[in-house]
């Protein structure tokens, strides 16, 4: 509970300081880096620790269905 | 049953409605990535024989991902095989003489992505597997919605997982009564997603997946020994209910041409008692326009679920235990390094049989890791990537 209040109010100042950016004003975002997601090969990762660990899930990968994982 | 056929059936009607209503006279280029990774581990917690023993295993998995544009629907197929050997899987059956015990588990996942009007778009996505003890298929729908100049998404999804376990017991185990036939299990993931653009150089995501297991959640194949002496071990026994309640965010910074920084943190809980948090840091250098170099850290720490014990320690009297190290309190680290190859003209091109299409290799990428648990399991992680183009007239 003493991290979850001050990282919520960081998250809200953060997304409140928002400057809107134009479609043309996005070459940085549109940078095949800057995905917001992990990359196809990142999908291996998330299968052997979804297996090995036992958490799962927020992160585009499994979740614990359609396999004998955790 | 019903619920199983009926969304499989809303899912084939939704997919041929989109498939029919696409646009078929543009022409855009199919999209083929095949990728194949190998894994290895070994360790000394064996589920299998009860917590001790080894867990020497290693997987690899080729994977044919194909992107087919109709107009502006897109049509994404993911076709992929695991074959692994386990030591530790030959010992569910310890008179068995022979190498390690193997399978293979054979994947197929169908998506159909259809934009909507005011930027919005449906998803819609249909997923099966098999493999020698489990068997799986999943429908799901998925909607999107974006704003103020696609600076702000929103998405939501709900996949449901229908399983079955083909039970496979320990030898000495198999006579018992009571033993669970034809185990089931289902799964039902609702995904929330939350993406904003700070500035020109920075953006967020939210995701979290709320999971809800029932059915038969525990393997039927893992020994529990316990503290008090008994004849033979027990079966291990996870309640027949979990509810999963991960958070996680991601952050991307455009440093310059040279460098971006991905931050991706998470936080899980569930109600078998297990605490995560994980963090991972990625650092895409591109010292030169053609090759990127990405390294990369990860640290994960968990807290042990309600009804873990190690070997010999839990207590027969208890409606729930088990000696699955996955389960356990433990931190892990991981570090590897990525490098893509992704020059402006095609790396390579070649013709196809009884076509005049070329198909050109666009993009190579590699990614190693290695990862380590402190219960002593070690692992190590390769994967390979390579996309093509095949273009259609």
């Amino acid at each position: 509970m003493k991290i979850k209040f001050p990282l919520i109010l960081l998250l809200t100042f953060i997304i409140m300081g928002c400057a809107p950016v134009k479609p043309y004003q996005k070459m940085y975002l549109n940078d095949q880096d800057m995905v917001l997601g992990g990359s196809e090969l990142e999908y291996y990762d998330n299968t052997f620790q979804t297996y090995r660990e036992g958490c799962a899930g927020a992160n585009g990968g499994k979740v614990g269905g359609g396999c004998g994982c955790n | 049953m019903q619920l199983k056929y009926s969304s499989i059936l809303a899912f084939c009607i939704a997919l041929f409605s989109a498939l029919i209503g696409a646009d078929h006279t543009q022409k855009q280029d199919i999209d083929v990535d095949f990728l194949w990774n190998y894994y290895q581990q070994d360790g000394e917690h064996s589920a299998v024989t009860g917590g001790i023993g080894t867990e020497e295993l290693w997987n690899t998995a080729p994977t044919f991902i194909v992107r087919v544009p109709f107009g502006d629907h897109t049509l994404t197929t993911n076709l992929g095989v695991d074959a692994y050997s386990s030591a530790s899987s030959n010992n569910i059956d310890p008179i068995r003489s022979g190498a390690s015990e193997s399978d293979v588990r054979t994947h197929l996942d169908v998506g159909l992505s259809v934009p909507l009007e005011n930027n919005r778009s449906v998803n819609y996505s249909f997923s099966a597997s098999t493999e020698y003890d489990y068997t799986s298929i999943a429908p799901g729908i998925g909607f999107a919605k974006s704003w103020n100049n696609g600076n702000s998404e929103f998405s939501a999804g709900l996949k449901t997982y229908f399983d079955l376990i083909h039970e496979i017991y320990p030898k000495e185990l198999r006579d018992l009564p009571d033993l669970e036939s034809d185990p089931k299990r289902q799964t039902y993931n609702v995904s929330l997603g939350f993406s904003q653009v700070i500035n020109q150089r920075l953006q967020l995501s939210l995701a979290t997946d709320l999971v809800y297991q029932s059915g038969y959640l525990s393997s039927t194949f893992n020994r529990v020994y316990f503290i008090q002496e008994t004849a033979l071990p027990g079966i291990e026994q996870l309640p027949d209910k979990r509810f999963k309640y991960p958070l996680g965010i991601r952050l991307n910074y455009y440093v310059s041409e040279l460098m971006v920084l991905r931050f991706y943190g998470r936080y899980y809980a569930d109600d078998w008692g297990i605490r995560g948090s994980t963090l991972q840091m990625e650092v895409p250098l591109r010292f030169h326009p053609e090759f990127t170099f990405t390294p990369f850290f990860r640290f994960h720490n968990q807290v042990e679920a309600d009804y873990f014990a190690p070997y010999g320690e839990n207590d027969n009297l208890d409606e729930f235990y088990t000696s699955d190290y996955d389960l356990s309190g433990f931190s892990s680290s991981q570090y590897g390094l990525g490098i893509r190859y992704y020059p402006f003209e095609a790396i390579s091109s070649f013709g196809l049989p009884f076509s005049n299409s070329r198909i050109s290799l666009k993009k190579i990428e590699l990614r190693g890791s290695q990862y380590s648990r402190d219960d002593g399991l070690d692992a190590f992680n390769i994967a390979l990537g390579m996309s093509f183009t095949i273009p259609r007239k």
